[in-house]
């Protein structure tokens, strides 16, 4: 069989198509790496520590490629970013030594499952919810630049109560709207309590707290996240890379198909209704947290063909949702030539 | 691979993550290429402005949908 670098090429094709896929939903939702890739290599037989390192390599070099496409369409606001990472890094650092005192009382394991699913599935079913409940339509305009006005009715209520708090320094934001700096850092600082805590990214955490508590418009939301994830990413690798854990024989391949799956995605928010992206992410979470609990119960019950089923679960989940994002994305294409032809008509 | 299994820790880690860095940004570079001589042509055969024949060899004008290039 012909290889490349010693690496087999079916093995090289997988990895790329698997890329495409894991990086169509990376840049259209800004998540997904870790809940991907790292099952994925385990299953496929590598070492967990390879399996972690690598799959934290790739997600860095994923969130490049779509943090430079959404900073192409606008949808990335710099200074928040930069707060979101001082507060998330200072949250990452209680929720580990929350995770700690848990170790030492031998709970972790089982708290941290039992929160990591309920996250998942709690988060998902309420932005599905909202979504629903929207009917879909009135979401914020795609092309948000700093002077836009923002509706209020767009804003979810949260936001629009903690947006009241005036505790200077006020902090103008992507979407035209201020928010003190205080309150970001709140928000950021909890996000990262969480994501230590439960010892994941955390971009499904972070992406709807952008946008339900800070009121960040959904494709702002996509990008800044994935501007932290660049910082997080890389560090993590870095760190991962010093006990040569990373293996670039699965990075490289894998990398050739994200760079295009990322700027499909990324891509994809400026076309698909912002109602649409919630309720594909509501999903994505959902179908998430079942594979997650499907995993754990098939640790607790030393079920190993559970690990597979959980697999199958979260594979079936990123492919129904790419291909829902790709099909919206086309249809919104086709309705907008549509809609020309009938103006030039008239 | 890549030839830096002789390095120092520090030194791998930071050539491990300056390799992934600078494949992202070569890829984004040929991608965006691709997407710029490409994409309009693509983007007419989606909205079903162009038919796939013409697109293969290169008959679609960017005038066919009044220049309109996404």
């Amino acid at each position: 069989m012909m290889e490349i670098l010693g690496v087999s090429a079916t093995l090289i094709a997988t990895f790329v198509g698997f890329g495409l896929l894991i990086g169509i939903l990376f840049g259209f939702f800004g998540m997904g790496g870790s809940f991907l890739v790292t099952p994925a290599l385990l299953v496929m037989g590598y070492e967990s520590t390879t399996a972690v390192a690598s799959g934290l390599a790739f997600v860095f070099g994923t969130s490049v490629i779509a943090t430079l496409k959404h900073r192409d369409l606008g949808q990335v606001d710099y200074k928040l970013g930069v707060l979101m990472i001082a507060g998330t890094t200072a949250g990452i650092e209680v929720g580990k030594i929350g995770l700690e005192t848990l170790q030492h009382m031998g709970l972790a394991d089982t708290v941290v499952s039992v929160a990591y699913v309920f996250l998942l599935g709690g988060i998902g079913a309420f932005v599905t919810r909202e979504a629903l409940k929207s009917d879909g339509g009135g979401g914020l305009e795609h092309d948000v630049d700093e002077d836009a006005d923002v509706d209020d009715a767009d804003i979810p209520d949260v936001a629009q109560k903690i947006q009241s708090y005036r505790i200077p320094p006020m902090m103008k934001l992507r979407g035209g709207f201020r928010v003190s700096l205080w309150m970001i850092l709140l928000v950021a600082f909890a996000t990262g309590l969480l994501s230590g805590f439960l010892g994941v990214g955390g971009g499904f955490i972070r992406m709807p707290a952008l946008f339900y508590l800070i009121g960040v418009p959904v494709p702002v939301a996509v990008g800044t996240d994935l501007f932290e994830i660049v910082f997080s990413g890389g560090i993590g690798s870095f760190l991962y890379a010093q006990s040569g854990a990373v293996d670039l024989s699965i990075v490289v391949p894998l990398l050739s198909g994200s760079a295009l799956g990322a700027r499909l995605g990324a891509a994809a928010t400026s076309l698909v209704d912002e109602g649409d992206i919630k309720v594909y992410f509501g999903v994505m979470l959902l179908l998430g947290a079942i594979a997650v609990a499907v995993r754990k119960l098939g640790g607790v019950f030393e079920i190993p063909v559970m690990d597979a089923v959980s697999l199958a679960i979260i594979l079936g989940a990123a492919l129904l949702v790419s291909g829902a994002v790709t099909y919206s994305a086309i249809r919104e294409l086709r309705d907008e030539a549509d809609g020309r032809t009938v103006a030039a008509d008239v | 691979m890549f030839g830096i299994e002789n390095l120092g820790p520090n030194a791998q880690a930071a050539a491990l993550v300056g390799i992934v860095l600078v494949e992202a940004v070569v890829l984004y570079v040929v991608f965006g290429w691709l997407e710029s001589t490409f994409g309009g042509t693509v983007t007419r055969v989606i909205q079903g402005q162009c038919p796939v024949a013409d697109a293969v060899f290169g008959r679609c004008s960017a005038a066919e949908n009044g220049g309109a290039n996404r």
